[in-house]
């Protein structure tokens, strides 16, 4: 029967017809899926794809191919010889045979159709030249003209030669539907130019409802104004060309609303994919079944009446209208339209094509164009450019849609403190760009203390417990603050906020914030993260921890702590400082009363067991001992006031215990000057760059270092500052602190030259002591200089403001370790020896903190017990012995490790990391080479903070950061960003939510078959 | 993100196999590249060999991007990239895509195509494949190093 009226036929008894792709090499096979799809009760065409060596022409790669039994992708049509053609054509009975070919030479293909009776083809000199040929489309253009004209002869006893346009598929997707249309009416023309009276009008749906219906009526209103009223014309929709839903359930969604749209745009055909086509050609019953399922949808859809809201048609005639007024001749004034670029196909790379014009995908899913080049369009458009990353969320849109109706990605953070919050909120700001394109995503958080502020920064802790970093050099938004309403990515900083927010309490940007105030701040920002989330973003939280985590068919199930069991596709580990075991469980030596207890956060230590009568001993003096005697002293009633000559003085409250500070240097750590740097500032290292550190080892670090604080403190007591530094230029590599100080000498700095580093940890080094009195005024002498140095700032202050380029330098320090550069014999020397120091001279606490110390010792209530100071266990309580002073030897009731402990894994208390490591999901990072092996105690991750395991693979569904990374990464304690200029934590945090997103995306596509189908589906 | 390059961006040129007939995967790549700082010559579909080399020389090419999807890469690519080699072209090359077509062999191909001069190779199914990050880091090395021997060799010549 007539191709077109088969169809015409099915139409007028409001029936869709349906057609597969379909072509196999072996004609028995042919043969029998040609004759089940005729058997099909619904209407039906069949199809005859050939292979990819007869498309181009290449008869004999065709036959060799088949000879050797190597696979072709298709039906080698002229091939076989005509009298197994005509036998596998017979199976076809009645039905209609379409041959699909996809040539930019199509004289051989359209020959041998209707040599063996086959009167439908497809394709046009556009639509199968640009996006898949190199052929000069003139060429195309001279040798389509010549294969139709030889095409359309009519033959006695045969029906109309019938030719479908591809041009209104072009490229499969991203294709505005006005030009899909005009094209698809350009070849038309171009055919009938050629004799040919039979046509089918193709469009290639794009994925808006909408948009691709009216697209439907655009086609069919310019048929009757463009075409002879002669010829017999068709629309065929082809169903989404893109990539297409994994899921069987998506797939089917798709299909279905396919039809359903054809049906409701007017189409009278469509051509079907079906549920395998994502992963593999389609079986016979796969075929069957897509074809019966999409009749079923089409069979009670309304054709919808006509839309005219986003003038496709007017767009399409004002192409066609330019194209045509070219030339007399179609094929002349399509080559001459590409040329000036009336046509111009988005993301054609085809050198015919100017490629001036861009298309984009807008939020509800229509084809846009971004930018119209030189088309004769109604609008003139030239707005942004797609990003690769929009480009691959464009592509894969639909599929994520369809899929989405199964499948979300899960995305669990275990812990939300600092660490794993700024990550949040990068995924937050990234995703308001192009959260619509974005698989459905469900957050999965968990936390056993508030989300945002987790155990360490939690809101309930005592108020006299302050962070370490001014609050104007903390923030937790990658970004100023732009609406007047903080949002993920533009938002204020702990300072602006706690001003507006708690004016009563706030008192400058240089103070410090209590801890259980960045607390709330945090949980603001995690609220407000939440918030800017999209409806295909959903959130869980779960108040709880994980105890243990396996992997089941490469999804996580996480047991938690509450008896309930999550599942995730990728986890998120930032469960930050382990717990000491013996908070838990304390290790009382006898009486309960008498305690030794092992550190922890200081908000964390119970110390309520402390009586004031009692003797308590702090072993360490960093920060958690500057915390703890603020526990005991203000946190129990205690004041401080100014006395009349200025000096600070301690009102007991008479419920605090008398406080040992104890430590190997007996220095209690100092206090950092008060700050003088602005938000932005940006200190430039004279030595300690990039240049100079590449293959450096250990003794360079420090040697760059020293000179780097040398410098610093030259500068104070230098005239000429710029000379020095030109002289600094002339310094030989190998140069010294020494090298510094002699070149500052010479310049007339007479007091420049600064002790080294680790003399300046241990000031009291190798010193004895008459007697405890002795010690007592040396070290009180060493705080009240410290409160003066501290005073003058981290500028203005010769020693504060060079210790203070330690902490400018960690940045470049960072990307040092981190580059793994040292040997493990350096790693070790530096994690044990130097670590300390560098902590102990730049980490100090805020200033009021150390006059407070100073205070506190004049009132009595703190000893700071001298060098070398020992504890020995006794049948009630312990001794404190010290070998710098002889004779020494004080009594206390408890002991009390002030120290914060360095997070080793796996740790003596069961905890998710190590049990991950127990597991062989993680394993701890080494160096190892001739030097030994070292470990400083954290996992081992790559570039992307994905955790690599026993076996050294990397798992991209395992990511942690901050502390259980300690080692591989360096300085992980750092819990905020700053403003301003991105700080590692912030760019840390961005890159690790490029990992996960782009593992949501990678996730569904794995689900769906493989990524790099997205390129290889959307092109056939 | 709207790219603009500086005038003496990095040269990369792009290309595939001369029978793949795909085009997302160039375009995709070739804004993964522009976005990366490059200035990029995409020689599009089924690009001949003899076309790769006569552009790495009239740009003056800092690398070599093929791409390939039709799963034809793995073989014609060692060709590909030995006659690079044999014109003396030492401009940094990498390869990715879905390179093989399911064979238990397919292992084996990220060594052959770097035995045959490639510098990095992103294969269908590895998870380094699927990372724009890691290959964006890669790229930057190889242009990087690239640049330094060139400069190398321009003193060398003064």
């Amino acid at each position: 029967m007539d191709f077109h009226e088969y169809i015409m036929r099915a139409h007028h008894a409001g029936q869709l017809v349906i057609q597969p792709r379909l072509g196999v090499p072996d004609p028995r096979e042919m043969a029998a899926r040609l004759g089940a799809l005729a058997r099909l009760t619904i209407p039906v065409v069949g199809t005859l794809t050939v292979d990819s060596y007869t498309r181009v022409g290449d008869l004999t790669g065709a036959r060799n191919a088949w000879q050797k039994g190597s696979s072709l992708n298709g039906f080698p049509l002229a091939m076989h010889p005509p009298e197994v053609v005509r036998w596998v054509v017979s199976h076809a009975d009645s039905m209609p045979l379409q041959v699909r070919h996809g040539s930019a030479d199509p004289r051989i293909v359209l020959r041998a159709a209707r040599a063996n009776g086959i009167t439908a083809s497809e394709g046009g000199p556009v639509s199968y030249c640009l996006p898949y040929s190199r052929m000069p489309l003139s060429q195309a253009v001279e040798y389509w003209r010549e294969a139709v004209q030889d095409y359309s002869q009519p033959l006695a006893g045969e029906e109309r030669p019938h030719l479908e346009t591809f041009g209104g598929c072009m490229l499969g997707q991203l294709c505005p539907p006005a030009l899909l249309v005009a094209l698809s009416i350009l070849e038309a023309r171009f055919f009938e130019q050629c004799g040919i009276s039979s046509i089918s009008l193709s469009y290639a749906e794009q994925g808006h409802w909408g948009q691709d219906v009216e697209a439907l009526q655009a086609l069919s209103a310019l048929a009757s104004g463009y075409l002879s009223p002669e010829s017999a014309v068709h629309l065929v929709q082809y169903s989404y060309m893109g990539v297409y839903p994994g899921t069987q359930r998506g797939a089917l969604a798709l299909g279905a609303e396919s039809a359903r749209k054809a049906r409701a745009g007017g189409a009278h055909r469509l051509i079907v994919k079906t549920v395998a086509e994502a992963h593999r050609l389609p079986t016979l019953s796969e075929n069957l079944s897509a074809l019966e399922h999409a009749s079923a949808a089409a069979a009670d859809a309304p054709v919808e009446p006509n839309r005219t809201a986003h003038d496709i048609a007017a767009d399409a005639r004002r192409i066609v209208d330019a194209t045509l007024a070219l030339h007399d001749d179609v094929g002349e004034a399509l080559i001459r339209a590409f040329a000036i670029g009336i046509l111009d196909v988005p993301y054609c790379l085809h050198p015919d094509n100017r490629g001036d014009a861009r298309s984009t995908v807008a939020e509800d899913g229509r084809v846009l164009w971004s930018d119209t080049g030189a088309m004769p369009l109604s609008t003139s458009r030239r707005t942004q450019k797609l990003t690769s990353t929009q480009l691959l969320a464009a592509l894969t849109r639909i599929s994520s849609h369809f899929d989405a109706a199964t499948s979300t990605h899960r995305v669990a953070f275990i812990g939300v403190g600092p660490r794993n919050l700024s990550i949040i909120e990068r995924i937050a700001t990234r995703m308001r760009t192009y959260a619509s394109e974005m698989p459905p995503v469900e957050i999965l958080v968990i936390e056993p203390y508030s989300p945002g502020s987790g155990r360490i920064w939690r809101t309930n802790q005592p108020r006299e417990l302050l962070m370490n970093t001014v609050c104007q050099e903390v923030t937790m938004f990658s970004g100023p603050q732009i609406s007047g309403r903080d949002e993920p990515g533009a938002g204020r900083s702990l300072a602006e906020w706690w001003e507006q927010e708690h004016p009563e309490t706030y008192m400058g940007g240089n103070s410090y914030a209590p801890r259980s105030l960045y607390g709330e701040y945090l949980e603001h920002v995690y609220s407000v993260c939440l918030a800017s989330l999209r409806e295909n973003v959903s959130v869980t939280e779960s108040r709880t921890s994980v105890d243990t985590m396996s992997k089941v068919n490469n999804i996580w199930e996480l047991r938690l702590r509450d008896g309930n069991v999550l599942e995730a596709e990728t986890v998120v580990c930032g469960t930050g400082h382990p717990r000491a075991a013996s908070i838990d469980n304390p290790d009382y030596v006898g009486d309960p009363k008498n305690s030794l207890l092992h550190g922890d956060s200081a908000a964390d230590i119970p110390i309520d067991h402390v009586g004031s009568e009692q003797k308590v001993g702090l072993i360490g003096m960093g920060l958690s001992f500057y915390d703890l005697m603020a526990r005991f002293t203000i946190g129990r009633g205690g004041t401080f006031i100014r006395t009349s000559n200025q000096e600070l003085s301690y009102i007991s409250s008479g419920a605090e215990p008398r406080i040992y500070g104890m430590s190997r240097s007996g220095l209690p750590i100092p206090a950092r000057g008060r700050n003088q740097k602005s938000a932005s500032y940006e200190y430039v290292p004279h030595v300690f760059n990039q240049a100079n550190l590449k293959s450096a080892n250990l003794e360079d670090v420090i040697r760059l270092l020293e000179m780097e604080v040398q410098i610093a403190h030259s500068m104070h007591f230098i005239d000429d500052r710029e000379i020095f530094r030109q002289s600094l230029r002339r310094l030989p590599r190998q140069a010294s602190a020494e090298d510094v100080h002699l070149l500052a000498l010479e310049m007339g700095a007479e007091h420049a030259k600064l002790p080294p580093l680790k003399e300046m940890a241990r000031p009291f080094s190798g010193i004895a002591f008459e007697d405890q009195t002795a010690w007592n005024s040396e070290i009180l002498q060493f705080i009240e200089n410290d409160v003066i140095n501290a005073e003058i700032g981290n500028i203005s202050d010769p020693l504060k403001s060079a210790l203070d380029v330690i902490r400018d330098v960690r940045s470049q320090l960072r990307g040092f370790l981190e580059e793994g550069a040292l040997s493990a014999e350096e790693r070790s020397v530096f994690d044990q020896e130097w670590a300390p120091v560098l902590s102990l001279l730049t980490a100090g606490p805020p200033v009021d903190r150390v006059r407070e110390l100073g205070a506190l010792i004049r009132a009595g209530v703190v000893t700071i017990c001298p060098p070398g100071t020992s504890i020995e266990k006794q049948t009630s309580g312990f001794k404190l012995r010290a070998n710098s002073v002889p004779e020494y030897g004080v009594d206390v009731d408890h002991v009390i490790d002030a120290r914060i402990q360095k997070a080793v894994w796996p740790s003596d208390r069961p905890d998710l990391v190590s049990h991950l490591i127990g597991t062989g999901f993680m394993r701890l990072w080494h160096i190892m080479d001739e030097s030994g092996s070292y470990s400083p105690g954290g996992v081992d991750v790559d570039r992307g903070q994905r955790a690599i395991d026993r076996a050294g693979r990397v798992d991209p569904s395992l990511l942690v950061v901050g502390i259980p990374t300690e080692g591989k990464r360096w300085f992980t304690q750092v819990g905020s960003g700053r403003p301003g200029a991105w700080s590692d934590f912030t760019m840390q945090a961005d890159k690790t939510a490029e990992v996960v997103i782009s593992r949501a995306f990678t996730v569904a596509h794995q689900r769906s078959s493989d990524p790099e189908r997205i390129a290889e589906e959307v092109t056939r | 993100m709207q790219v603009t390059l500086p005038e003496q961006a990095p040269r990369a040129v792009l290309a595939t196999v001369s029978s793949d007939s795909h085009t997302w995967n160039l375009i995709y790549l070739q804004m993964v590249l522009e976005e990366a700082g490059l200035s990029v010559t995409n020689l599009g579909a089924c690009t001949p060999v003899n076309e790769i080399i006569s552009t790495l020389e009239r740009t003056d090419a800092d690398l070599l991007v093929i791409s390939s999807v039709n799963g034809h890469g793995a073989t014609e690519a060692v060709g590909l990239i030995q006659q690079v080699r044999a014109s003396a072209y030492s401009t940094p090359a990498v390869i990715g895509g879905k390179l093989g077509c399911g064979d238990p062999k397919d292992g084996e191909i990220p060594q052959i195509l770097t035995q045959a001069g490639f510098d990095a190779v992103y294969m269908d199914g590895t998870e380094r494949a699927h990372s724009v990050i890691d290959f964006t880091e890669k790229i930057r090395q190889l242009v990087e190093s690239h640049e330094i021997k060139r400069q190398g060799l321009s003193h060398g010549l003064s």
